[in-house]
């Protein structure tokens, strides 16, 4: 992506000498590092860095792309997209490994597999009732939290879930990662769920739609679980519109389904702080933020299904007649 | 300017701003129960000896209404906009008012409200999150923001609150007070009914937190939409950074849809 900046340096360094030319090849340098990696590059933690596995998609490194976005056109925004890809294993995907504290008191991480609790929990148990953020490192999960019952210590206490306060289970959660970032997960498969090519190999959505699998809405309310009501257009039908950016040449059809998002979602996970309660009210909404882990992509890069699957929200348009 | 020159400083702005844009944190961080509603309070004087002093809601919702602080005391609703100067606490105002060692502790020791070094403040932001999981645990849970209940706590008596302090609050005249409900109709067809409720505010704020700055005295003729609460005005005033938060929907869309 930076080929024809790179070359015009090249060719302005011929000209000039002393300084400039010292600078500018300092500043190839640097993009060649860092910046034509940028998708690939591990963050800038080090420590972070060493438990890494290959091919988990970061939201953080997806940052450092977008941020030197050039106007070159769509094969920037598919270059994005490329490196946004996940191409590791399906069992991994969604994988959190929550290193911060644990590598500082020198135990090993906790490897969380959102896979294995998607098919007990919706996402709105473990991202609003108890207070998970969903942005990593962000938690700070102590182990004073989790015995008293906070975070993985409200289910994870030995009525609902395994206990956490006995020594012996520790390695349940506590993984050994090798200096390569690769790990060894259980095997874990969703009997019956219709399967994708993508992500994690599941569709969520349609699992739920059929009831293979029958996730809880809530740990604390039994009946009134879920958010607010939708407004009737919204249950009607999806939300559609055509996605237009004066960076890139092209405009995309969109169409946005409420009432899958609603089965696993909050209303509040959502509004008012990602999307305005308003259509057309987010303002910025495009696909470079997307890709940087922004709107759509606080999910769908890393534990919903990734931007493979183009044709989900961007549907074929209808010819008209 | 030669068509170089112009191009070396194409490159430079670039770099540049490649370096601005990584350091940007440009996600808002989640706001955290046991921090819901803390405001810190500091102002850039010229002596910065003292670290600027984090208020916790919390703490002081489960003794007194905000009337007391935002009316009684002269608090602004808005961070900044108080302006606490040392002297002020000292003479008795602000802060001073409760905190001369009668009411509640002395300011006398300043390090209860102002940490000196940045090890102390982690340190009482530690303790600050023990003392609110453990006040927690006895009152009423709810699911959004602070996550605790506090018109039920209120309702069901766990929490007293004070409305008055002897020497700067006057009494109020019972017979202002309106417990009248308050029926709405969003503008979107299937969403709830809002049901405002007076006297569940009116426990807290009285007359004079909401009339008639924030809303005219007349039913239904302030003009609002979710943008706007969002935004911090009307509701947004204090749901959203102190009340239960506007994510909380149900509280408000209460009554359930009756459709034709």
């Amino acid at each position: 992506m930076f080929f024809t900046n790179y070359r015009s340096i090249v060719r302005l360094l011929k000209r000039r000498c002393g300084m400039y030319r010292i600078a500018g090849m300092l500043i190839v340098s640097f993009f060649m590092l860092c910046g034509c990696n940028g998708s690939k590059s591990v963050p800038q933690d080090a420590t972070l860095a060493s438990v890494k596995p290959t091919g988990q998609v970061d939201s953080s490194a997806g940052q450092e792309t977008s941020t030197v976005s050039s106007p070159c056109g769509g094969s920037v925004l598919f270059d994005k997209m490329d490196a946004t890809m996940y191409q590791g294993d399906p069992e991994k995907y969604g994988d959190v490994i929550f290193s911060e504290r644990s590598l500082k008191n020198n135990v090993d991480p906790v490897v969380f597999s959102h896979r294995t609790h998607r098919t007990r929990y919706t996402c709105r148990v473990c991202h609003l009732e108890l207070d998970f953020s969903m942005k990593k490192g962000e938690s700070g999960v102590t182990r004073e939290d989790y015995l008293d019952g906070r975070f993985c210590g409200a289910c994870h206490n030995g009525k609902i879930a395994f206990p956490v306060d006995i020594d012996r289970d520790c390695d349940r959660c506590h993984v050994p990662i090798d200096s390569k970032g690769q790990y060894t997960n259980k095997d874990f498969a969703v009997k019956g769920a219709s399967q994708q090519k993508y992500g994690d190999g599941v569709n969520w959505v349609e699992s739920l739609q059929t009831g293979v699998i029958s996730p809880k809405t809530s740990l604390y309310n039994k009946e009134n679980s879920s958010s607010m009501p939708l407004p009737e257009h919204l249950k009607k039908e999806r939300l559609r519109w055509t996605a237009k950016s004066p960076k890139y040449p092209v405009s995309v059809a969109v169409s946005f389904p409420h009432e899958a998002h609603v089965k696993w979602l909050d209303c509040a996970n959502c509004h008012p702080d990602i999307f305005m309660v308003q259509k057309n009210g987010t303002v910025d909404f495009d696909k470079d933020k997307i890709l940087e882990g922004q709107y759509c992509g606080v999910c769908h890069l890393t534990v919903a299904f990734p931007m493979d699957g183009c044709r989900r929200c961007h549907p074929r348009r209808k010819k008209k007649k | 300017m030669t068509r170089e020159k112009r191009m070396l400083r194409g490159v430079t702005l670039f770099i540049i701003s490649f370096f601005l844009f990584t350091m940007a944190d440009n996600a808002a961080a989640m706001q955290k129960s046991y921090q819901y509603g803390n405001v810190k309070m500091g102002q850039s004087g010229e002596n910065d000896s003292v670290a600027p002093v984090t208020f916790q809601h919390w703490t002081h919702r489960d003794k007194y209404t905000c009337r007391l602080c935002h009316v009684d005391l002269e608090f602004s609703q808005y961070p900044g906009e108080t302006q606490v100067l040392e002297e002020d606490n000292r003479e008795g105002r602000y802060c001073g008012a409760c905190h001369n060692g009668k009411e509640a502790f002395d300011i006398k020791t300043c390090d209860e409200c102002h940490a000196k070094t940045d090890a102390e403040q982690k340190l009482s932001a530690r303790q600050a999150k023990k003392d609110f999981y453990k006040f927690k645990k006895t009152m009423p849970p709810a699911t959004y923001g602070n996550k605790i209940n506090w018109m039920k706590a209120e309702d069901q008596g766990k929490i007293k609150l004070k409305d008055t302090l002897p020497g700067i609050s006057f009494v109020q005249n019972a017979s202002m007070i309106n417990n009248r409900d308050e029926p709405r109709k969003p503008k979107l067809p299937g969403l709830p009914d809002i049901i405002f409720s007076h006297s569940k505010h009116v426990v807290w704020n009285g007359c004079g937190m909401c009339h008639p700055d924030s809303f005219t005295i007349e039913t239904g003729k302030t003009p609002m939409t979710m943008k706007e609460i969002i935004a911090g005005k009307f509701c947004g005033r204090c749901h959203g950074t102190v009340a239960f938060p506007l994510n909380d929907c149900l509280r408000c869309h209460s009554k359930p849809v009756t459709l034709k």
